[in-house]
């Protein structure tokens, strides 16, 4: 059965910057700790083929996968190997200008649809996708400040 | 860069044949040229897929990433074009013309510049792909697009 995770964070950032900070994949080892190293083999602009190396715990876990960007609104993704004890992996960032009193705040939503090979561990793994989705929200949140001080 | 689009008529079921094109196996029985359609990935939605075919008597191998937009669309691009190619990507459709249902094939390449190869020949060399490749998928669209239901 298919379950979904989702987070939302309000960015400091204009929209642009935040598009673009999630699109370049350079950026995620720079952003994510756990990110060891990203590459894209394909970049059209709108399609992305991309593997990236992770620490989960001790192990190095090889992510590849699919991204489609529609600039400025969404980014869509999907792992064509899932991480271990997943069944499938995919999800979305969905991006909108804050703009309220004059801000140039960015919401951006994180969404992973995932399923599992033990189906009675999906609510604890629920819990476990949100808290890391928060974190890296936050984690992306804080480089791009970083890199606009 | 050359862009194609070749259209033929319909005689089966859209719905169907968008399946079949879909499907590896499909093409594996209905494409003499395809030797292997080897999909890794496949959620409905997206695949990707390792494909072995001749070319003019030649054997390729290409990287096709396809994305099912729409029941009636298949959106695709390649991580690794077949050869002689540095880029492809394109789209299989059933679309009505005037009232009559067309199955498209539009693709968008560019061909490899050989090295010295003045402009004049290099763009006679794209001419001649183009018009190859086009008579090509008239053949592949002719053999999918009786597909019955």
């Amino acid at each position: 059965m298919r379950k979904t995770a989702v987070v939302e964070r309000v960015f400091g950032a204009d929209i642009r910057e935040v598009f673009q900070g999630y699109w370049d994949i350079k950026n995620w080892p720079r952003a994510l700790s756990s990110v060891v190293d990203a590459c894209t083999e394909y970049d059209d602009d709108t399609h992305q083929y991309f593997s990236m190396i992770a620490l989960n715990g001790d192990a190095r876990e090889t992510i590849s996968g699919v991204r489609i960007g529609t600039p400025y609104q969404r980014l869509e993704m999907c792992q064509f190997v899932s991480p271990p004890g997943f069944t499938l992996m995919r999800g979305e960032w969905r991006f909108s200008p804050i703009l309220e009193s004059g801000g140039s705040g960015t919401r951006v939503s994180a969404q992973r649809e995932f399923a599992l090979s033990d189906p009675g561990r999906e609510a604890a793994t629920s819990l476990v996708l949100e808290a890391l989705l928060a974190r890296n929200l936050a984690a992306f949140d804080a480089y791009l400040n970083r890199e606009a001080a | 860069m050359r862009d194609l689009c070749i259209t033929h008529p319909v005689a089966a079921d859209p719905a169907s044949i968008m399946d079949a094109i879909w499907s590896g196996a499909e093409w594996q029985a209905r494409w003499t040229p395809i030797h292997s359609f080897a999909v890794r990935y496949d959620d409905g939605l997206h695949q990707a897929a390792e494909i072995v075919l001749d070319w003019e008597g030649r054997q390729t191998q290409m990287q096709v990433v396809r994305f099912r937009t729409h029941p009636l669309r298949i959106d695709f691009f390649c991580p690794r074009p077949p050869d002689p190619l540095v880029h492809q990507s394109g789209r299989w459709a059933v679309e009505t013309v005037q009232g009559t249902n067309v199955v498209v094939a539009s693709r968008r390449i560019t061909l490899a510049q050989l090295s010295g190869e003045e402009e004049a020949a290099f763009q006679l060399r794209l001419d001649s792909y183009a018009e190859r490749l086009s008579q090509r998928l008239t053949l592949i669209l002719s053999h999918f697009a009786g597909v019955s239901a």
